[in-house]
């Protein structure tokens, strides 16, 4: 799976820092870290940059690209910045995101035709968040085709079918999960996505990355072409580089539904078990869920 | 016709209160509220409010209602059981607002539960610091009396549960109207504490306030309970109603009104799983009765 690294986010307190200070050192730190952790794409999120939106993104884009070779995810809900850090992208870039909401098929899809860009076209649109698998599939068909009549082709598309944290939704993972299957029969060359990391928000902090593989893999087996992750969670990129069979044939025995002899497993396996167990909507979830 | 009915996995574990020779029964069932046509239906218990010193932060209405008792609990309970036949008593100690000497406290849950005959309830603030000071206090007082003690919070059930289960206790635990931190609560009193002895309170709001959440709280928590056959959440379900109720601006300007809203939004969880509903009126209680019992 190709995987794009967060960790350059602006919600974190020293890139929000580094971005205000022009900084480059941390920026550029960061970047070439996650560049060694064996990411793909580097995510680059500014947030709404309301003020100098052009120069918000535009700098970190210059600075980033001084260090690391590895495309860039533009992450913002500005247009104007978003525009400005197309401009600049040596790679193809990849547009961090557009949505099914009029606001953004008028003024974010343009741009990707603009710039030859990637883009992700996320299943919201002006009623929210769609309910199930369905529905989602019909959000989003309707934005392809939307971004298709401005000449975006399929393989330029990204879909993320947006997934909610573990706590808030546990029934909607399975609808993520099989949208994601269903993807290549109704928009065939069009791409996958998914903000990993969300599933496990709220959640105790030490316990969110074994939610995250379990999900990551998961997702995976479903078919998921890349995803947006923690590159500093060393075991799930060792997962999606194909290491730990073992743990990935026991998930893969959860999704399946068949029997597991957990009295010879290890603790860990346990742990990744139980967890699979909560994804996959067999049990209910708990913030307690891998002591039961 | 035995044959083509599919059992459900899960039942509610039973709740004892009260002691030998007194005692009563809440939950015990094996299918979903009111499906009588299928499987064990639940019991029910209808409580009444009391407090433990005088109601001040009652609506007016109803401190007149109950003006010849309100300053006396033992005299409130016993017109409650044997005038308004609630099946059990709720004392809310709005006593320790004053932050009087626990023991103080306890005395007087202990001459209520002495005075009646039904199952007794004592039930704090919702501080966490001062209901661990304060019912550890009572539970001990009323040692073997099989009270339900709450609440317990995440905070503070160590504590608490910790005094109960020494005492011969059962125990409210809430959580904020989120079925997973029903669960987690659950899950924490249970490497200590015997789940039969547990009534879940996921809160409640009052029709037209937020009922709706509620509702769908209790709701998934009894279909995982049952259907799910989810182990953790088999407790019965406490809807704390009448605080509720009688806070609303329809049940302050109108006596009528309140009684209305109480019945409704009692009846209305019992239909998504409460097995036990507190109320403050009286005539409440009645209706509900004749609707559900």
């Amino acid at each position: 799976m190709i995987l794009i690294g967060e960790n350059i986010q602006i919600l974190s307190k020293a890139v929000s820092e580094a971005l205000a200070g022009r900084q480059a050192r941390p920026l550029q730190e960061l970047a070439g870290k996650q560049a060694e952790a064996g990411v793909h794409w580097i995510d680059l999120n500014i947030g709404p940059a309301r003020k100098n939106p052009a120069e918000t993104m535009s700098w970190p884009v210059n600075t980033i690209q001084e260090v690391v070779d590895l495309p860039l995810s533009l992450d913002t809900t500005n247009p104007v910045a978003m525009e400005a850090g197309l401009a600049l992208c040596r790679r193809k870039a990849l547009i961090n995101s557009a949505s099914g909401t009029k606001e953004s098929k008028e003024r974010m899809l343009p741009l990707a035709k603009k710039y030859n860009a990637n883009v992700i076209i996320s299943a919201l649109n002006d009623t929210g968040i769609p309910s199930d698998a369905a529905a989602r599939a019909e959000s989003i068909m309707e934005t392809i085709d939307y971004a298709n009549g401005l000449g975006i082709p399929n393989e330029d598309i990204w879909v993320d079918p947006i997934l909610m944290p573990v706590g808030v939704g546990q029934q909607d993972i399975l609808e993520v999960v099989e949208f994601v299957r269903m993807l290549p029969d109704i928009a065939p060359d069009v791409k996958s996505t998914i903000g990993l990391s969300n599933v496990s928000n709220g959640a105790p902090r030490h316990l969110r990355h074994i939610i995250n593989k379990v999900m990551m893999v998961v997702l995976e087996q479903a078919g998921l072409y890349s995803a947006i992750v923690d590159s500093f969670d060393r075991e799930l990129i060792e997962l999606n580089a194909g290491k730990k069979q073992d743990i990935i044939s026991l998930i893969q025995k959860v999704i399946n539904g068949e029997e597991i002899e957990i009295q010879t497993m290890s603790p860990v396996e346990k742990d990744y078990y139980k967890t699979a167990r909560v994804i996959m909507g067999y049990d209910l979830y708990s913030p307690s869920w891998l002591e039961l | 016709m035995e044959k083509f009915m599919e059992k459900y996995p899960g039942e509610i574990r039973e709740l004892r209160l009260g002691t030998e020779g007194k005692s009563a029964v809440a939950g015990g069932q094996n299918t979903l509220p009111f499906h009588f046509f299928e499987g064990r239906p639940g019991q029910l218990k209808l409580a009444l409010e009391i407090t433990d010193s005088e109601p001040y932060d009652w609506t007016l209405s109803l401190q007149e209602f109950y003006a010849n008792v309100k300053s006396s609990p033992v005299d409130w309970a016993r017109k409650s059981v044997d005038e308004y036949g609630a099946e059990m008593i709720f004392l809310n100690l709005n006593s320790m607002e004053k932050d009087l000497p626990a023991g103080e406290i306890a005395a007087g849950v202990k001459r209520v539960a002495a005075a009646v005959d039904v199952p007794l309830a004592v039930f704090g603030l919702g501080e966490k610091e001062k209901d661990a000071a304060v019912l550890p206090v009572v539970a001990a007082a009323c040692s073997g009396r099989k009270l339900l003690l709450g609440p317990v919070l995440k905070e503070n059930y160590q504590e608490i549960a910790a005094a109960a289960l020494e005492h011969g206790h059962a125990v409210i635990a809430q959580s904020p109207m989120d079925i997973n931190l029903a669960k987690d609560l659950n899950i924490r009193l249970g490497k200590f504490f015997p789940l039969d002895r547990v009534v879940i309170d996921p809160l409640t709001c009052a029709a037209g306030y937020g009922l709706e959440y509620a509702f769908s709280t209790m709701e998934r928590i009894r279909l995982s309970a049952i259907a799910h056959d989810d182990k953790t959440l088999q407790s019965p379900i406490i809807a704390r109603v009448g605080k509720e109720a009688w806070k609303t601006k329809e049940a302050m300007q109108d006596t009528g009104k309140g009684i209305l809203w109480e019945a409704l939004t009692a009846i209305t969880l019992l239909l998504a799983g409460a097995d036990i509903v507190t109320l403050r009126h009286p005539d409440s209680l009645r209706r509900v009765r004749e609707m559900a019992c």
